[in-house]
């Protein structure tokens, strides 16, 4: 290999390794660089507080609205994700309610368009749970407590 | 100084055959053609302006999200380009497409509120695929070459570095991954019942994917296993960059690493297997195929 093709590649190597460990060294993520942090904080409380996305349906019963294909293009760690940075901004709840409001459209343009064969909403509800785990897992959609966050329904979605 | 240089020309440039390389594109490309062909990324064009949280690359380069259509055409050329990189047709051409085309395509999801971390380390294995020749061996490109100059291709250093760059872009990310969880919790990561609360919540699914199993619970009811295993995940975590100089180290760590991913798609969820065929870089694919001839030779023998 010549010379410079050698500086070519070692620029390159330097600037994978430089890149990451800056983020490594600062926490902050430069996508595609990024200090990994996945499941980096760790968890000390056996009853933690989880957000839940719950759909109503014209019933009024509620359906857990966990499978992606419910929540596409999303799934619901990267929507959580979304509607928890969407909160804490200044304006926050008002745009957390415009999210949720996109959501139940799209749910509503999937579900007409065959993308899913979920039942007909009325409404979409952000709740906050508090769920007691244990080690049989038996708590499962059964939280100790839940606070209603938010409600959209079908009516916003065509204001 | 001189020393240094030197060592440092002979872990990047040594010639080597183009095989491990090659076999490592084919296989590498072809499990991303197969992981991606069913994805479609034109939904993203579908959602609220309300949603765009522009990742850092994203918003320096003011990259949009393209209209529905657009996208279509960018995943059908972006498929296109993995499937001809995989057999080795036009292959700088191909991982280039792959490259620049990925770049768009595979950061858009993450400009919606949550960066996943199971295909960043992609763009870079592009990147150096795409500076690099391993069209030239195992490839319809190769065959053409052939049909025109019948001389072997000789070992270069052309065919080691990118090899070695793509084990640095790995150990980047597990050593990345390992230093997070001590700086966010330190050893509280380990020495607590962490681990066991994460396996046991996986079971609720709050996560972005259903556990396979529900092992993880019979994990957690093992007095002092989920701290040995979160032990053992940030060692070798931490410890990953070793195996880029020692074979002893490599033949641990790699698949140890390998094995906690799947470990962590079985128990928890969550998919990393964009990354882990990244892996296939590992694969020494010239001793591999000379044991399958010497396997097979050992076959004929019999019959």
């Amino acid at each position: 290999m010549a010379v410079w093709q050698r500086w070519v590649v070692s620029a390159l190597i330097a600037t994978i390794v430089g890149g990451h460990l800056v983020d490594i060294a600062s926490g902050l993520e430069h996508w595609p660089f990024s200090p990994y942090p996945m499941y980096s904080r760790a968890q000390r409380d056996w009853a933690p507080v989880m957000a839940e996305i719950v759909g109503i349906r014209r019933d009024g019963g509620e359906l857990a609205l966990k499978e992606p294909e419910l929540l596409a293009p999303f799934d619901q760690a990267r929507l959580l994700g979304a509607l928890a940075q969407l909160g804490m901004r200044p304006d926050g709840m008002a745009l957390v309610r415009k999210a949720l409001v996109d959501c139940l459209a799209r749910y509503e343009r999937g579900r007409r368009h065959g993308a899913h064969d979920g039942p007909l909403l009325r409404a979409l509800r952000l709740y906050h749970g508090r769920y007691v785990l244990d080690i049989a897992a038996s708590t499962v959609g059964r939280p100790a407590a839940r606070t209603l966050v938010l409600e959209v329904t079908d009516a916003d979605t065509r204001s | 100084m001189a020393g240094v240089v030197a060592r440092w020309d002979a872990y990047w440039f040594t010639p080597t055959a183009p095989t491990n390389l090659a076999i490592g594109r084919m296989v590498f490309f072809g499990l991303l053609f197969y992981l991606y062909l069913p994805y479609d990324f034109s939904g993203w064009a579908e959602v609220d302006a309300v949603f765009w949280l522009p990742t850092w690359s994203f918003a320096v380069l003011r990259l949009p999200v393209l209209e529905a259509g657009t996208l279509r055409v960018l995943q059908t050329i972006w498929k296109v380009a993995l499937a001809c990189a995989c057999i080795g047709l036009a292959t700088r051409a191909s991982i280039t497409t792959v490259f620049v085309v990925g770049f768009y395509l595979l950061g858009l999801p993450h400009c919606f509120g949550k960066v996943h971390h199971y295909d960043s380390m992609l763009i870079f294995v592009f990147a150096i695929l795409a500076l690099a020749r391993p069209g030239d061996a195992y490839s319809v490109d190769r065959l053409l070459a052939q049909w025109r100059n019948p001389r072997p291709v000789a070992p270069s250093g052309a065919y080691t570095w990118p090899v070695r760059a793509i084990w640095v872009v790995l150990a980047c990310v597990f050593f990345g991954a390992g230093v997070s969880k001590l700086r966010a919790s330190g050893l509280a990561w380990v020495a607590s019942d962490n681990l066991a609360i994460v396996l046991v919540q996986a079971q609720y699914f709050f996560g972005n994917a259903v556990p396979l199993t529900t092992a993880g619970l019979t994990l957690v009811a093992m007095p002092m296993a989920s701290r040995i295993l979160a032990a053992a995940t940030v060692a070798g975590e931490v410890g990953y960059p070793l195996a880029l100089v020692s074979r002893q180290a490599r033949v641990v760590l790699v698949p140890g690493m390998l094995l906690m991913q799947l470990g962590i798609r079985v128990l928890l969820g969550p998919t990393f297997f964009p990354m882990m065929s990244c892996n296939v870089f590992w694969v020494p694919w010239d001793r591999v195929l000379a044991a399958l001839g010497r396997s097979s030779r050992r076959i004929d023998g019999l019959c």
